[in-house]
């Protein structure tokens, strides 16, 4: 499968990049400067599109599914300080029904345990929405407080898991993301992760 | 029975009081009578006191009297940055530098444009999987701390820009995605707790190596899977026939292990200029095969390679070296005669570049650990700023510097005096005494006694107990890692993208009058300075 990974250069996205590459999907990214891009190469990136502008017409052509990692902004520079672009997720949305994009993975800046009022903030909760309403099969996963850990491989996952314990690793994010685009089971399905004791393959099968 | 419950109380009493009294009488006697200690003739007892202070002293300066930036050989501070990294791995301080500003020191050009994140030749593609420290409380008495699992980036360099020592000259070159790496450290010297935890840590953490010390390559250097180099010192330990002559067929049994990447023949080394003495009750049956010598034997080893009192015959031993082994081959020099360095570069340029070392290890006077003595430690060889940009600029006039790579050592421990060292010239960087405290050296200096309080300079079963590797390890691999992630932030504040390309341009000497000059032809300077 052809995948174009938006966020490819945070935390997560960077194990995105391997897990797919050891899955021998081809995936392609983006990457703000010539020197990020040969990393996001070394990880597993078969394509690197080096863009500084916002504009992104036109890249998905060709891919098979998006996994769009919100919480990092695709093309966001040091200087730029908003919370979450909604909008370029938006616009990601908008330019995967033209393309015709098969799967449509998104991992939400929102967490369980948020209150309301922060889930709006900065109209952040805006993308979740629309991708359920685009007519794309679609994930929504909304994750835990995630941090830089050692994997574990497991998780709990639900449709709302309320105040979660603990911290997930960013390994175990992405493998839940790059899981999930072969997974009937997590197809058109909005739901919740955290750190947990189920095998993240058992997880995503018994949101069924 | 009623005279004794009577009494009893009474003579207890009398005995905690008169028992001690008899103890201050007795010592008072003994102290006046001696012969030995005019002090104590004349003020018995009381001089006692002088012995109690001396022995403590350290402890106290360390604790209550020192300045931060005071405390030799490394001040509080410099203490509490590797600890800091190798525990918490936290680098952050709050409300600025307690460098003295006014002294004399190097100084890093900052650039007005320095490099974004996204702008470092760095590869973070691999993490690393490791433990740190978190506060949970910080109490006056009392820290509440607990230890959890964490992952992070490994700073190694992209791979068109790893160090290679015998690039082109050797049948199996020794790349290095990382500019740092432990200097030697014997086992003996240090226990087999604190040599495994240290393999283990840097193996971890990758891009680096860890040097034998002249000790011989023991199956503690081994154990945690670290990159060997293997150091070959004039005592020839580990590479000897049972007559103390050098054996090729050990040399080759060495060469042939995969994890032995390089060696290094010791010239010289910082704390030691001298030769080796091993006392033979420290010679253990282990230590003894290690080693290749009879166990219970004193050693006493030369100052010297006996054989090879000329560069021509050095050289011809390195060459012999790298040819029967096929690993890179370097030499360790302390550097003191500029002239003999001048002789040194024009044989290598005689002899041409597939002959002599594939690096050089250039030691500071104020480098060394152990045990060694006072007058060798202080006052022989110039210290490694002074010493390294000669080297460069000595092999750079005779057109020879391409030839090897050069490391860097001598209390080169933080990030910013390790950048100033690449800057100067060195390829390389290797610490021995930040790597110890790593593993727990509290700086109690006390190396050559056995008795290391923290387990790490000493054989004993017992001190060991202290240092648990299983711990410690990933201190080791914090503390490397920081140094690298330091080194990555000081390349982005001087404009270049990777710390492979800091150069002299980018450091200035500043005096104590506040005058910068640049670190640049100080070879002619000095040279300018010795016809004055």
């Amino acid at each position: 499968m052809k995948v174009f990974v938006f966020g490819s250069g945070g935390d997560i996205g960077g194990h995105v990049l391997k897990q797919l590459a050891a899955r021998e999907h081809e995936a392609v990214a983006m990457a703000e400067t010539e020197i990020r891009a040969e990393e996001l190469q070394m990880m597993g990136a078969t394509k690197v599109i080096v863009a500084t502008e916002k504009e992104f017409s036109g890249v998905l052509a060709g891919c098979d599914a998006v996994i769009y990692i919100a919480r990092d902004n695709p093309i966001a520079g040091e200087n730029k300080n908003m919370l979450v672009d909604h909008k370029a997720a938006i616009r990601a949305v908008g330019e995967a029904q033209q393309q015709g994009i098969k799967r449509f993975i998104y991992l939400s800046p929102v967490r369980p345990d948020e209150s309301e009022e922060s889930k709006e903030t900065g109209a952040k909760d805006e993308p979740e929405e629309m991708i359920i309403q685009s007519g794309l099969v679609y994930t929504v996963i909304r994750p835990a407080k995630s941090a830089s850990k050692p994997a574990t491989g497991t998780i709990t996952a639900g449709s709302s898991l309320g105040d979660a314990e603990g911290e997930i690793p960013f390994e175990d994010v992405a493998s839940v993301l790059v899981e999930s685009l072969g997974s009937e089971a997590a197809a058109n399905r909005s739901f919740e992760i955290a750190p947990g004791p189920t095998a993240i393959p058992e997880a995503l099968q018994a949101l069924k | 029975m009623g005279k004794i419950s009577k009494h009893l109380p009474t003579a207890l009493t009398g005995s905690m009081i008169l028992a001690p009294l008899a103890y201050v009488a007795y010592l008072y006697q003994k102290d006046d009578n001696q012969k030995q200690h005019a002090i104590l003739r004349n003020f018995p007892l009381l001089g006692r006191v002088r012995y109690m202070t001396e022995a403590v002293g350290p402890e106290l300066r360390q604790y209550l009297f020192s300045d931060d930036n005071e405390g030799k050989p490394f001040s509080r501070l410099q203490f509490e940055d590797v600890m800091r990294s190798a525990k918490y791995n936290q680098r952050l301080i709050g409300f600025g530098s307690n460098r003295n500003f006014e002294e004399e020191g190097y100084y890093i050009r900052n650039s007005l444009f320095p490099r974004l994140d996204t702008e470092l030749r760095v590869d973070n593609t691999e993490k690393i999987d490791t433990f740190k420290y978190v506060i949970d409380k910080e109490g006056l008495m009392s820290r509440k701390e607990h230890r959890e699992g964490v992952q992070i980036d490994p700073y190694y360099l992209r791979d068109d820009d790893a160090v290679v020592l015998g690039e082109n000259r050797v049948r199996e070159p020794f790349r290095l995605k990382g500019l740092i790496g432990q200097a030697g450290m014997s086992y003996g010297a240090l226990g087999d707790h604190a040599i495994t935890a240290l393999s283990s840590g840097l193996a971890l953490a990758g891009g680096t190596w860890m040097n034998t010390g002249e000790g011989g390559l023991s199956d503690y250097h081994l154990k945690g899977g670290a990159d060997i180099m293997m150091q070959i010192g004039p005592g020839l330990f580990g590479v000897r026939t049972p007559d103390g002559e050098f054996s090729m067929e050990a040399f080759k049994e060495k060469a042939a292990l995969g994890q032995v990447k390089a060696f290094e023949v010791k010239l010289a080394q910082g704390a030691k200029t001298r030769g080796g003495h091993l006392e033979g009750k420290k010679v253990t049956e282990e230590i003894a095969r290690i080693r290749l010598i009879e166990p219970g034997k004193t050693v006493n080893s030369p100052n010297r390679f006996v054989e090879y009192d000329t560069f021509p015959k050095l050289f011809d031993f390195v060459d012999e070296l790298r040819e029967a082994g096929g690993k890179p081959v370097g030499i360790k020099i302390v550097v003191g005669d500029i002239e003999g360095l001048r002789e040194m570069a024009q044989i290598m340029k005689e002899r041409g570049s597939h002959s002599g070392p594939d690096f050089i290890s250039i030691d500071g006077g104020e480098g060394g650990t152990g045990a060694t003595y006072q007058e060798l430690a202080d006052s022989v060889g110039l210290p490694i700023m002074t010493a390294l940009p000669i080297v460069d600029e000595v092999l750079r006039e005779y057109g020879v510097r391409d030839q090897v790579k050069l490391i860097a050592s001598g209390k080169l421990i933080t990030p910013d005096k390790i950048a100033i060292a690449l800057a100067m010239g060195a390829d390389l960087v290797q610490i021995a005494r930040g790597f110890m405290i790593s593993v727990g050296c509290i700086m109690a200096e006390v190396c050559h006694t056995n008795t290391c309080p923290a387990g790490v300079a000493t054989t004993d079963r017992e001190l060991q107990e202290g240092l648990v590797v299983e711990e410690k390890l990933f201190r080791t691999t914090n503390y490397l890692t920081s140094l690298r992630a330091g080194l990555y932030n000081i390349a982005a504040a001087a404009g270049v993208d990777s710390p492979t390309k800091l150069e002299r341009k980018h450091i200035l000497f500043k005096d104590s009058n506040g005058r910068i000059s640049p670190v640049e032809n100080m070879l002619e300077k000095m040279t300018g300075a010795l016809e004055k």
